[in-house]
């Protein structure tokens, strides 16, 4: 029997500081042992368990994608006692990874849609994710037109300056940064997430919004799409909630009869709807 | 099945013999408390015990345990599995109430996907003798008004039944045979069956409480926002003796202990009670206030467990009413949320 | 006490029809036999549901404690002058106000924001007990009648005098009858004859050997299994976040470490030395029968020894742990 909480020895082998306060980090993981990374098989919008012995385990959502291999990121603010001490690690330090965990995005249902891929400052990791996955070589032709909103309260605090950069100058992905706010070097948008979504004003014609973000933008930004004609059913998002176990047993992180780590994280807002609301 | 008929006397004796062959559980007399725990050496069982105030559930679950073990070295950190191989055991004395728990913590702890090794190991090494309810020791006991019974076999591989002169020993499962040889060779009759039919239909009888436990899971589905939660909930004082003395709550926490260089993984018994059990590190808590609690402590064993598993996760043991610190009971709470 | 209970009702229902009390924490008759619960009352209809009886055993000071903070916690981000006031009423017996006097003196609210219907108390039943006294049998039906318990069990009828069964901190209170009060029911309540004795279990205890008294420490605090129910029931325990659940940096281990649990209690002996008012309420609240006012006691007598004060017995006498004087005979806050 496969024990599900014992996890894969992996070392740090790049670490990216994303934003100006230097408060959220990239960790590029890559497993001790080879046939590790075979049983690690992830989908765009699942998570894992970062383990650091003497501190604990902390649920983070893969910020790679499954078209990288070799390595497996995650994007980590710096809050707990976990993602305090990998804040401190240095390159070439093991560590464990337990998973991957969780359901993911719905590759298939999006598959021949147009995608509108909706961010808010950190949550925005495993919709690049979705983005890596979903423009890499062949895979582009199975999904339709591609729109990113993707919104920060600073230009300090967007992450994955780079490939946002390098999004920006394909022509197959229609890339909206904004920001709350610009400072003087800032040459691009201002504006709140649902504002941004307003102008950009994608058809709900054969599409699907995929949401990660702050409660707040979320409540915000649901509206707007209501009222561009996307229902419930092709609005999705991805919960947060505090987990130990990630494989429903330990029973914290239910929303009425579903476990956010076993039957989520990615529900859609017309699922959500049917379960009672605790979070 | 196989069926023996044992004196009465004879029990002590039998406990005894199979305590030399495996480690037993029994209920045990510790101060003013009967315990639920290993036989030590020279300990005897307490066998006019009207239940344990621990719920077997304990030697499966336990309220803390060892789930990795790990060395700070010189290269990083080493770890390797620290489940230890569990041994061979045999509790003897388990009420049905409890053995009923066990088929209820399978369903979660043995799903098809993500086996839970720790607890699987306990139990499939474990076998159970069930000692039935001849007279069910409580007012508070329920049990048949959640699927259980006082001579339920459910969870049991043999099942004790006191016929007045003698012990009706029935060996439920294959399990249960191994123990044959300590139980004598008188075969139970049909007048014992028989007698046994009358017993159980007597004991069903003095079960006085009854709620609406499978009535109740539409009607708090439709009251999740009822102004019903507002005020049940003020005289918890989120203690979790209900959590920790139920035979169905296995909630837990997972936390890490370092001394020096040696650390451990830990699984500790954790209570949907306390504040913290969902309290994000962003300080966000979904349920804020011991009102979310009991709604989540009710509906997980009426609502969502029936939901995921077609079982409600309650045995009506009646700890959580017995013991609750304010009398908080959880038999009122079914039957008035039953009548909104 | 009927007759206490009938003018406690009634008093209860004025002071709600009056609206000079928001809210009223008292007991209600429980849902097993011999048993009483904590009750909340916020309309005058609601009044009758009041008990008040030898099964009243929780100290309500600390649901006055939750209710306040709580409403304070709610006026947080309100403006001032739209701020509420809320009034909490309290059926205390001595014990009680002695807790609602820590309270204050720890300026934890406002003497205007609880208002405390004084009960006169002649102890409460031990349900452990009680339940020793019948030699675990279940409780079928039972009565009080003047100072005899009829029990009925599974095994037949049985009568038990009051006395025998009374919380032990009950039967030795020099404080049965309130220390402050804003309506009083009935009359005072004659004296504990077991209140000069106080202190006999801890001088007992006082004699054995270090290593007794440190065994019995150990064998006490391995029957505890970490619910919490003592410190959630003791109205002086009421720190927002407690040190054992802290985990930055985490103080105590979690697991079933036998020094985990040692310190976790012994942390908490230590935070009551001179806040520790012998309610009995973590005694009784124990699943596991864990015997803390031995500890509890044993502090509460070296308060008195050492400063000549109990706690919450007067507003005018502050807990000495939390005081300082000028002309302190000690002086190592000069010379540390």
């Amino acid at each position: 029997m496969q024990n599900p909480y014992i996890p894969y020895p992996v070392e740090v082998v790049k670490i990216v500081t994303e934003v100006d306060t230097k408060d959220i980090k990239t960790f590029r993981l890559a497993f001790v042992n080879k046939e590790d990374e075979e049983k690690f098989k992830y989908i765009p919008g699942q998570f894992a368990e970062l383990s650091i012995f003497g501190k604990g385990e902390s649920p983070i959502g893969i910020a790679s994608s499954p078209t990288q291999p070799g390595y497996v990121e995650f994007t980590v603010q710096k809050a707990g006692v976990v993602t305090s001490a990998l804040h401190e690690m240095e390159v070439g330090t093991r560590m464990g990874l337990r998973g991957p965990l969780g359901n993911s995005w719905p590759i298939e249902f999006l598959e021949g849609k147009n995608v509108v891929i909706v961010g808010g400052g950190f949550a925005f990791t495993t919709l690049r994710s979705l983005i890596n996955y979903m423009i890499f070589g062949d895979n582009r032709k199975r999904f339709g037109k591609i729109t990113v909103v993707y919104g920060a309260r600073n230009p300090g605090l967007l992450i994955y300056k780079d490939e946002l950069e390098a999004w920006s100058k394909r022509d197959d992905i229609d890339l909206n940064v904004t920001v709350d706010k610009g400072d003087a070097a800032w040459k691009g948008r201002e504006g709140f997430v649902p504002t941004v979504c307003k102008e950009v004003g994608p058809s709900p014609e054969n599409a699907v919004t995929v949401i990660c973000g702050p409660p707040i933008m979320i409540r915000f930004t649901l509206p707007v799409f209501f009222e561009l004609g996307f229902s419930k059913e092709t609005i999705i998002t991805s919960l947060e909630m505090r987990m130990k176990c990630g494989i429903g047993k330990c029973g914290r992180c239910n929303v009425g009869s579903k476990y956010v780590c076993k039957d989520g994280p990615v529900f859609t807002f017309a699922e959500l709807d049917k379960l009672t609301r605790d979070f | 099945m196989e069926k023996r008929l044992i004196k009465k006397d004879a029990l002590t004796g039998i406990i005894g013999k199979i305590a030399q062959e495996a480690v037993v559980f029994a209920p045990v007399k510790v101060e003013d408390n009967v315990l639920f725990k290993a036989l030590e050496k020279g300990e005897e069982p307490f066998l006019t015990y009207a239940n344990s105030k621990n719920a077997p559930k304990n030697h499966f679950f336990p309220r803390s345990e060892v789930m990795l073990r790990y060395t700070r070295t010189a290269k990083g950190v080493e770890f390797a599995g620290g489940q230890k191989e569990a041994e061979a055991t045999v509790l003897f004395g388990v009420r049905p109430c409890d053995a009923r728990s066990f088929v209820l913590l399978d369903l979660l702890f043995d799903q098809e996907k993500y086996k839970d090794p720790y607890y699987i190991d306990k139990r499939q090494k474990a076998t159970i003798v069930a000692l039935a309810c001849v007279h069910p020791p409580y007012a508070t006991c329920f049990c048949t008004s959640v699927d259980g019974h006082p001579l339920s076999a459910d969870g049991a591989d043999v099942l004790l039944t006191d016929l007045g002169e003698e012990f009706l020993a029935e060996f439920v499962t294959p399990k249960g045979e191994k123990l044959l040889k300590y139980f004598g060779d008188v075969k139970a009759d049909a007048a014992a069956e028989a007698k046994k039919e009358a017993v159980a239909e007597q004991a069903a009888k003095e079960i006085k409480s009854h709620i609406p436990a499978r009535e109740v899971k539409p009607i708090m589905d439709a009251n999740f926002d009822s102004p019903f939660w507002n005020t049940i909930h003020q005289k918890c004082i989120a203690c979790g003796t209900c959590t920790y003395l139920c035979p169905t709550c296995h909630c837990f926490d997972i936390t890490d202990e370092m001394k020096r260089d040696d650390g451990r993984r830990l699984r500790n018994w954790d209570s949907c009670m306390y504040p913290m059990f969902t309290k994000e590190t962003s300080g966000h808590n979904p349920r804020p206030t011991q009102r979310e609690r009991w709604r989540q402590r009710a509906m997980h064993k009426f609502s969502y467990y029936p939901e995921n598993f077609n079982a409600i996760a309650c045995v009506g043991c009646g700890r959580c009413v017995m013991y609750c610190p304010v009398n908080l009971d959880i038999r009122k709470i079914v039957t008035d949320i039953s009548k909104l | 006490m009927e007759n206490i209970e009938k003018k406690l009702r009634e008093e209860a229902k004025r002071l709600l029809e009056e609206k000079r009390v928001d809210a009223l924490v008292g007991f209600e008759a429980g849902t097993l036999p011999l048993t009483a619960t904590p009750c909340f009352i916020t309309s005058p209809e609601e009044a009758d549901r009041l008990v008040w009886n030898a099964f009243c055993s929780q100290n309500l000071a600390k649901y006055v404690h939750d209710l306040i903070s709580q409403h304070h916690n709610s006026q947080k981000r309100v403006k001032p002058e739209d701020r509420k006031k809320k009034v909490v009423g309290v059926v205390a017996r001595g014990c009680t106000t002695r807790s609602i006097v820590l309270h204050l003196q720890e300026r934890q609210y406002g003497r205007d924001e609880v208002t405390i219907i004084g009960v006169p108390c002649e102890g409460y039943v031990d349900r452990k007990a009680l339940t020793a006294a019948l030699d675990g049998a279940d409780i079928r039906e039972g009565s009080l009648t003047g100072d005899r318990l009829d029990i009925l069990t599974a095994e037949g009828k049985k009568e038990i005098p009051l006395q025998d069964v009374l919380a032990d901190n009950c039967r030795t209170c020099r404080f049965n009858n309130p220390i402050i009060h804003d309506v009083m029911i009935g009359e005072p309540a004659p004296a504990m004859p077991g209140a000069v004795q106080e202190y006999a279990e801890v001088e007992e205890f006082e004699k054995l050997s270090t290593e007794e008294r440190w065994r019995y420490f150990t064998k006490e605090m391995s029957k505890c299994i970490r619910c919490y129910a003592c410190r959630q029931a003791c109205p002086s325990c009421y720190c927002p976040t407690c040190f054992v659940e802290q985990t930055q940096p985490q103080w105590v281990g979690l697991g079933e470490d036998a020094t985990d649990t040692q310190v976790f209690q012994l942390m908490r002996l230590f935070h009551m030395v001179g806040r520790c008012v012998d309610c009995g309420s973590c005694v009784s609240v124990c699943p596991m029968g864990v015997d803390l006012r031995k500890f509890l006691k044993k502090l509460d007598k070296d308060v008195f020894d050492f400063f000549g004060n109990r706690a919450g017995v007067s507003l005018d006498d502050p807990p000495p742990l939390s005081t300082f004087k000028e002309d302190d005979k000690e002086d190592f806050i000069y010379n540390p």
